[in-house]
C-alpha cells in the first residue's frame, strides 16, 4: 500500500512538493554558509560617516513621533546623522510633529521638504537634499533598532564592493498582541513568521549568494555615490523598491546585500483586504519589473542554472499557474475509485512536509535574530502559528495568482479592488434582478 | 442519473463563467473556468478520450521498438515488456502515464489564460499536445532504458522520480515558453507595464 499511495502522491502532488524541496535545500546550504561565516566578525568603527535619513511622509501622524524617537536614540552618533521628511502629499497632523520634536530633541538635525505626490518623487527631493556618504530610506510607520544604522554602516565601511543593502523588517510583535480580533491577530502572527521567514531565511540565503532578488522599500541603505549613478527613483513601476535593485545591478554592478543585524519594525497589517491589495501589487511590480529588466529574468532555458532572477520568475509565475489545477487536483482521487484514505493521506503527507519546513524556518530564524531578546521570546512563545503557515501560504498563493491575472487588462495602480469588494459584486451578480439583466446582455 | 447531473453542473458552470466575465471578474473568472474546465474535461476525457491517448502512445512506442529494439510493445493491451538477461517485466501503460492529465491541465489554463487570441490559442494548444506527448513517450524511454541497463529493481525510482523529475522539466519549458514569455516578454514593455 506505501508504495502506491506514494506513487499516487507524487502523481498528483510533485509540483506542490516542488516549491518546498527547493526551500528546504536553500536551508540547507543557508546552514552550511553560516556555519562556514560564523566566526566572521566585523571590525568596530574607527570613524562615522555622515548619514543621511529619508522619511516619506504620507498620513503618517500616528507613527512618526516613535519613528523619529528610534532615530534619536540610536548608538550611532547623533551628530552625524540628518533627517529628512518628505511630505508626499496627505495634510495631517505629521508638520506638527515635525515641530514639536525638533523642539525635544534639538541635537538630531531634522529638516521638513515638500514634494509633489508620490513615494519616488518624494525620495527623489531627499536624495537631491542630502549631504550624507550613505543614504538610508525608510518608512514612517516604522522604528529602527538600538543598533540598525551603526550596524548598517559598519557593513558599508567593511566591505567597498557593496552598493546597497536592505535591512531587516519585522512586524512589531507589541502591536500584534494589541489587537483584539482573533481572525485578525492570527492573520498578523503568520504575518510576522513570513516577514521572519522572507527576510531572515530567503533574503539571508540570497544575500549570501549576491542574488537578491529586491531591497525592501521600508528599510533600505545606499552608498550616495552608486545611487547617484542610476536613473534614480521613478513611479514606472509599482515597486519602486525591486526597480531601485535592478537599477544598481545594471548600471552600478557590486554587491547587493541585506544587513542581517539591522531591524526595522512596522506595523502588521490591518487587514485581510490590505494583504489582498498588498500582495497583488507586490507580484504586479515583480512582472513589470521583469518586463523592463528582461536581460536578467530570461534567456534559453539552459540560463536558468546562471540567472537566479530567472528561477524567481519562473517559480513566482510558470509553476505557480501550474500549481493551482493541482493544488486542487487531488480531490479527483475520491472521483476515479481511489479510497478516501489515499486522498487523506496524500493531504496529510503534503501538509505534514509543509509545516515541517516551516518548523525548521523558525528555529533557523531564532539564531538569526542576534540580540533581538524580545523578539526572539515571542518567536518562541508563537511557535505554534507554524501549524496555519500551510493556510496562509496558501491564501497568498491565491492573491499573488490574483495578482497575475489582474495585471492583464487593468490599469496599474496601487491600489487594487479589494477583496471584500470583489467578494460583494460576485454576490451582487447572483441576486435575482442582476442576474437577468447580465443574461439579457 | 450520474450523467444528468454532470450535465446540469456543467451548464451551471458555464453560466457562472460567463457572469464573471461580463462582471469583469477576471481573477474569478479564471479560478472557477480552469479548475472547472479540468475537472470535466477529466471526467470526459477518462471516459472518452483515455484509451485513445493510450493507443496513441503505445503505437507510437512500438514504432520505436520496431527501429531501434530492445523491448517489446503489446498496442491493443497497452503493454510493454523488456526482457534483460534472465529478467523479464512489463509493465501497463494507463491513463495516468499517457500524458492525458497532463494535456487536460495546460489546456484548462491556457483556455482561461487571458492574454491570448483563439488563433493564438488554438496554436498553443497544437503545439502543447504535441510536445507533452513527445515529452510523456520520451520518460517512458527513460524508464525502459533505465530497467533495460539496471535492471528491474530500477523500475520505481526511474519511473516514480527521476523519470518524474525529467518530466516535470520538460513541462517547466512548456508554461515557461508559452505563459511566461508571452505575458512578461513578448507582449512589449509598455503593456506590461500599463496592463494593457
Amino acid at each position: 500500500m506505501f508504495y502506491k499511495v506514494f506513487n499516487q502522491v507524487l502523481l498528483w502532488g510533485s509540483w506542490l512538493i516542488l516549491p518546498v524541496l527547493t526551500e528546504i535545500i536553500r536551508n540547507i546550504r543557508l546552514i552550511i554558509f553560516t556555519i562556514k561565516h560564523s566566526n566572521d566578525t566585523e571590525n568596530p568603527l574607527d570613524y562615522f560617516p555622515f548619514v543621511t535619513i529619508l522619511i516619506p511622509v504620507y498620513n503618517s501622524s500616528k507613527t512618526l513621533k516613535a519613528c523619529l524617537q528610534s532615530i534619536a536614540n540610536q548608538s550611532y552618533p547623533v551628530e552625524n546623522m540628518e533627517v529628512f521628511l518628505i511630505n508626499n502629499g496627505k495634510k495631517d497632523e505629521s508638520y506638527k510633529i515635525f515641530q514639536e520634536f525638533q523642539s525635544e530633541s534639538s541635537k538630531l538635525k531634522i529638516w521638513w521638504l515638500g514634494s509633489g505626490s508620490g513615494k519616488s518623487k518624494a525620495l527623489n527631493k531627499g536624495i537631491y537634499s542630502s549631504n550624507g556618504k550613505y543614504i538610508i530610506n525608510i518608512d514612517s510607520d516604522g522604528w529602527l533598532d538600538k543598533n540598525a544604522i551603526l550596524n548598517v554602516v559598519k557593513k558599508f565601511e567593511a566591505d567597498r564592493e557593496i552598493n546597497c543593502m536592505t535591512g531587516v523588517v519585522l512586524t512589531d510583535p507589541e502591536l500584534i498582541e494589541k489587537t483584539k480580533d482573533k481572525k485578525l491577530k492570527l492573520l498578523q502572527l503568520c504575518e510576522f513568521f513570513e516577514y521572519m521567514e522572507g527576510f531572515l531565511i530567503g533574503r539571508n540565503f540570497q544575500s549570501a549568494t549576491n542574488t537578491l532578488y529586491t531591497l525592501a522599500g521600508a528599510f533600505s541603505c545606499f552608498r550616495k555615490e552608486a545611487l547617484l549613478k542610476t536613473q534614480l527613483y521613478n513611479s514606472v513601476t509599482l515597486g519602486e523598491d525591486t526597480h531601485m535593485t535592478f537599477q544598481i545591478r545594471k548600471f552600478v554592478g557590486g554587491k547587493v546585500l541585506l544587513c542581517n543585524n539591522a531591524f526595522l519594525y512596522v506595523d502588521p497589517i490591518e487587514s485581510l483586504d490590505k494583504l489582498y491589495t498588498q500582495r497583488q501589487r507586490w507580484q504586479r511590480s515583480e512582472l513589470q519589473v521583469a518586463s523592463l529588466f528582461s536581460e536578467f529574468h530570461s534567456g534559453c532555458f539552459l540560463d536558468i542554472f546562471k540567472k537566479s532572477n530567472m528561477r524567481l520568475l519562473i517559480l513566482d509565475h510558470s509553476i505557480a499557474i501550474l500549481n493551482l489545477i493541482w493544488t486542487f487536483s487531488m480531490i479527483y482521487f475520491y472521483f476515479i475509485g481511489y479510497p478516501l484514505k489515499y486522498f487523506i493521506i496524500s493531504q496529510l503527507f503534503l501538509y505534514s512536509l509543509y509545516t515541517f519546513n516551516s518548523f525548521v524556518y523558525s528555529f533557523i530564524s531564532k539564531e538569526f535574530l542576534g540580540k533581538q531578546y524580545k523578539t526572539k521570546r515571542y518567536l518562541k512563545k508563537k511557535r505554534y502559528i507554524v501549524f496555519f503557515m500551510v493556510w496562509y501560504r496558501l491564501i497568498n498563493y491565491m492573491i499573488r495568482l490574483a495578482g497575475i491575472i489582474n495585471s492583464i487588462g487593468t490599469e496599474a495602480e496601487w491600489n487594487t479592488k479589494t477583496l471584500s469588494y470583489e467578494l460583494k459584486q460576485v454576490k451582487e451578480m447572483f441576486k435575482f434582478k442582476k442576474l437577468k439583466q447580465n443574461l439579457k446582455r | 442519473m450520474l450523467n444528468v447531473a454532470i450535465c446540469t453542473l456543467f451548464c451551471l458552470w458555464l453560466i457562472v463563467i460567463l457572469l464573471f466575465h461580463i462582471n469583469k471578474l477576471k481573477f474569478f473568472e479564471f479560478i472557477i473556468g480552469t479548475i472547472g474546465f479540468f475537472i470535466f474535461s477529466m471526467i470526459f476525457g477518462k471516459r472518452f478520450l483515455s484509451d485513445e491517448i493510450t493507443y496513441f502512445t503505445t503505437y507510437t512506442l512500438s514504432l520505436i521498438s520496431s527501429l531501434v529494439g530492445g523491448f517489446s510493445v503489446y498496442v491493443e493491451q497497452f503493454s510493454v515488456t523488456i526482457q534483460r538477461l534472465n529478467e523479464v517485466l512489463s509493465f501497463y501503460i494507463s491513463y495516468e502515464c499517457s500524458g492525458l492529465i497532463e494535456i487536460l491541465v495546460y489546456f484548462s489554463i491556457l483556455l482561461f489564460y487571458p492574454i491570448f487570441t483563439l488563433m493564438k490559442r488554438i496554436k498553443y494548444a497544437i503545439i502543447g499536445v504535441v510536445y507533452i506527448m513527445v515529452c510523456n513517450i520520451f520518460r517512458i524511454l527513460f524508464v525502459i532504458y533505465s530497467i533495460k541497463i539496471f535492471g528491474n529493481k530500477a523500475f520505481f525510482l526511474s519511473h516514480t522520480v527521476i523519470g518524474r523529475i525529467i518530466f516535470m522539466g520538460l513541462m517547466t519549458i512548456l508554461y515557461y515558453k508559452v505563459f511566461t514569455k508571452n505575458h512578461i516578454f513578448k507582449r512589449g514593455i509598455n503593456n506590461v507595464l500599463q496592463g494593457i
